[in-house]
């Protein structure tokens, strides 16, 4: 699946949190790398990892990633 | 408090640069000793000089080998450490690289067919060899080139 036609809300829950991408990534166990990939959407996370971020963020994971139109 | 994976995260990518900088001085070396060889177009001091390069690449290869082994010795003991490090997407560049490697096999076989027409191969073997050497550096090299992207 190409990661263009997913998008996230991911910058915009860090920002509701003020949490820095490297403080993300060391919520879910993953590098900030990872974090920075996913957000910019070069990387579709699995299922587990989105629902890990989700946790951590405390929202639905729908909340965080939505198809495009 | 910094998180220490990106510590570790950076050092694995400065030990896997090296690595890929030993890789490709090893082949670039080898091919052209072995192409000269074949052509019988191998002179003296370039034998040496290559040979020269071939010991740099195996030098740095083992230096940069030793490095990544540290990072992996580091982070083994902390199994939270090691799962942030060796995350999902580096399993995935993981994966993704392999198939460059094949694919850097079958590109290094079809030189060496087209090759085979301009100047007979004597030395079957080296050649084969030859396509596994460029395997591994296109592994490293897609692996590399995927971790900085």
């Amino acid at each position: 699946m190409r990661a263009d036609r997913l998008k996230n809300t991911l910058k915009v829950q860090r920002a509701r949190m003020d949490w820095s991408q490297e403080e993300l990534a060391r919520k879910i166990g993953v590098t900030r790398k990872t974090v920075n990939t996913i957000e910019n959407g070069v990387y579709i996370p699995s299922t587990y990892l989105a629902l890990k971020m989700a946790k951590a963020f405390g929202v639905a994971v729908e909340e965080l990633f939505q198809l495009t139109e | 408090m910094s998180y220490p994976v990106e510590k570790y995260d950076r050092l694995r990518q400065r030990y896997f640069r090296i690595y890929l900088f030993g890789q490709v001085s090893f082949l670039a070396a080898w091919t052209v000793r072995l192409v000269l060889r074949e052509t019988g177009a191998l002179v003296e001091w370039l034998n040496a000089a290559l040979g020269g390069f071939l010991l740099l690449g195996v030098l740095v290869l083992f230096f940069s080998f030793l490095g990544l082994n540290k990072v992996r010795r580091a982070v083994a003991g902390d199994p939270a450490l090691k799962d942030a490090l060796y995350d999902e997407l580096v399993r995935v560049n993981w994966d993704k690289a392999w198939k460059s490697g094949f694919l850097a096999i079958a590109a290094g076989l079809a030189f060496f067919a087209v090759f085979n027409f301009v100047s007979p191969v004597k030395d079957v073997f080296a050649f084969i060899l030859t396509a596994f050497f460029a395997g591994a550096a296109g592994y490293t090299f897609a692996f590399y080139r995927l971790d900085r992207s």
